[in-house]
């Protein structure tokens, strides 16, 4: 059965993400929000915490210690502090994990110890696209195989820091699957398009690209002749995305909850009031099952498990509590929830785009 | 160059602190640890100096167990080795852990491991002493120098900065010698996941210190009373405007700040 024991270098790694989302994070994510600034220097320094490096193998520079539970451990800590910025810290998961998990020998070889050095490598993901029938198994980005080629036909929306990236995995249909295709930034007919205006997470530049007979040879698909399990690759993204999820959630309720105890109306503080008491009592249990979801998930995804089920589970779940949580804070904030002075109605905006990051984030 | 760095588990900073029972310890249970500012800079610099001279880092501690803690989080950012002088919980004061510090360090010294500096934190984070590292010199018969905000090595001598009134003061020191160090002297890396991981692998040196007495002995812990604040609200609205300036300025007085 689960241990809920963290190992030493769990705990360690929690608790300086959590010091750095505190010191660094909290102290940037207002002014890069308003501004549409990326905080790169700051990204840079969570970047080197090491999360991703301390996981790929040691052959390729890493140490070998890939687990989806410790990856969900650091981001809950770093959503804590802001969602842009750890979306832009974990940017380069987007193709590291997929290579990781379903990569032929050769293209291990060649990306992986990218990933190890002291700078994270401009690289992303394009999976969204501007479509009201998104479905990331029934992609309208296609690949077709030609002349020892794959040409690239569609649109995708959302591709985080696409403007400065050099490599995009690039998700299309090939018959009717999903599967993946590294493409250098520079080939004719990829375009990166204009910069996203969205709801939240207004730091993290998100750009729409379009692929236009964008041209690749064979051994760009990712996996090779095998090609990819698009659902294990996507079952890692919803633990990551529900780890932040919970990270926005309890942002949100500890906010809440210290403000009710120091808000004074009517004689005493918010918190005695019995109808913001159960919301916070709520919020907490909420926070505390959302959690144990992501873990849950996270740790059967370790056990090398078929979480399609649990992954789905913890989604819907999340996607939805954290949007409540969020707005409940905005509720015991009153008036001052609604402004842009605190930050509850960012964690709001924030947590409302959950529904929306499947393929946007891959962790 | 060789430096020895010596912290002290403490309580995080910021947590409420609930004392024992019996008032004579502090309540742990709900607590995380660290080790205080100043000595996160000490370990830091450190790290950078070995980076730009070369040589080997050392941090050590006196406590529990519980305190290999720091030593691995000291290991993680890039010391390269740790040495652990393992109580069993019992209180160490000032005059005592100097003491044992001396004993570490002779001991060092006689297995060819020479300490051409010896950093500490410029006092403690929880109990506020500022006495060890003064005490570790004094018993070495080392040159101190405390609460440097600043260290370069050259030529085999040390130039150490200290704030000073209205400038900075500085120390041309020959080494080895102890510092203590403030914070502010640089901006402390965090520990990083693969440091940790590399840290998991070099082993933690463990000694049984002598305890040779101190003189202090602690009789019990009191919370201080929680700072009031007060809030007067003196009038509303433009009309209340002119009386309520004279009441300022008689709360100004009243308060001897005019």
């Amino acid at each position: 059965m689960l241990d809920f024991t963290f190992d030493p270098e769990q705990e360690m790694l929690e608790r300086t993400v959590h010091r750095f989302a505190e010191e660094r994070l909290r102290k940037v994510f207002r002014d890069a929000e308003e501004e549409g600034l990326f905080p790169a220097e700051v990204v840079r320094e969570g970047w080197e915490i090491g999360v991703l490096q301390s996981g790929l193998p040691e052959q390729y520079g890493g140490f070998g210690e890939y687990s989806a539970l410790t990856g969900a451990i650091a981001t809950e800590a770093f959503a804590w502090g802001d969602l842009a910025t750890t979306i832009g810290i974990m940017a380069p998961n987007l193709v590291a994990i997929p290579v990781l998990l379903a990569g032929a020998g050769l293209q291990k070889e060649r990306y992986l110890p990218l990933f190890c050095g002291p700078q994270p490598p401009a690289m992303t993901a394009a999976l969204t696209e501007p479509s009201l029938k998104f479905d990331p198994r029934k992609l309208r980005t296609v690949a077709r195989g030609e002349n020892g080629n794959y040409v690239i036909d569609g649109v995708k929306c959302m591709v985080p820091l696409a403007h400065e990236a050099e490599l995009f995995l690039v998700y299309a249909d090939e018959d009717g699957n999903t599967q993946a295709f590294l493409v250098p930034a520079g080939v004719d007919g990829l375009t990166v398009a204009n910069r996203e205006r969205l709801l939240g997470i207004n730091a993290l530049p998100a750009h729409r690209v379009e692929f236009d007979s964008v041209c690749v040879p064979v051994e760009n698909r990712l996996g090779g002749g095998d090609g990819i399990d698009f659902d294990k690759i996507l079952n890692h993204s919803r633990v990551a995305l529900g780890a932040a999820a919970v990270g926005v959630a309890r942002a949100a309720y500890e906010y809440a909850r210290d403000y009710a105890k120091q808000r004074v109306q009517f004689g005493e503080p918010i918190a005695y009031r019995q109808s913001i008491a159960f919301m916070l009592a709520e919020m907490a249990i909420d926070v505390e099952a959302m959690r144990l979801l992501v873990w849950e998930a996270a740790w059967k995804l370790d056990q090398g498990q078929n979480v399609t089920r649990e992954a789905v589970v913890m989604k819907h779940y999340v996607d939805e509590r954290v949007v409540q949580t969020a707005d409940r804070a905005v509720q015991i904030l009153g008036g001052y929830g609604y402004m842009r002075e605190y930050p509850v109605e960012l964690w709001l905006r924030n947590a409302r785009g959950f529904v929306h990051f499947d393929g946007l984030v891959i962790v | 160059m060789n430096i020895l760095v010596c912290v002290k588990r403490v309580p995080a900073t910021g947590a409420r602190i609930v004392l024992t029972e019996d008032e004579r310890d502090i309540e742990t249970r709900n607590l995380g640890f660290t080790i205080s500012p100043h000595e996160e800079c000490a370990v830091e610099e450190a790290v950078r100096l070995v980076e730009k001279h070369g040589g080997a880092s050392t941090i050590l501690t006196l406590g529990t167990e519980l305190a290999e803690e720091q030593l691995r989080d000291g290991l993680a950012v890039g010391m390269d080795n740790a040495i652990l002088l393992q109580t069993d919980g019992d209180e160490w004061d000032a005059m005592a852990i100097a003491a044992a510090i001396v004993d570490a360090v002779k001991v060092q010294h006689d297995a060819g491991n020479n300490f051409d500096l010896l950093l500490f934190g410029n006092e403690a984070a929880d109990s506020g002493d500022y006495q060890v590292g003064v005490r570790v010199a004094h018993a070495l018969d080392l040159p101190c120098v405390t609460g440097i905000k600043g260290v370069e090595i050259e030529g085999g001598q040390a130039l150490a900065r200290r704030e000073g009134p209205g400038g900075w003061e500085l120390y041309e020191v020959s080494l080895p010698a102890v510092f203590t160090v403030k914070e502010g002297i640089n901006l402390p890396r965090y520990p990083s996941l693969p440091g940790r991981l590399k840290a998991k692998k070099k082993p933690v040196e463990r000694v049984t210190p002598q305890h040779n007495g101190g003189g202090l002995q602690k009789v019990r812990l009191k919370n201080p009373p929680e700072q009031q604040s007060e809030v007067r609200v003196l009038g509303e609205g433009a009309q209340a405007a002119a009386r309520t300036a004279i009441q300022i300025v008689d709360i100004l007085e009243e308060l001897k700040l005019v």
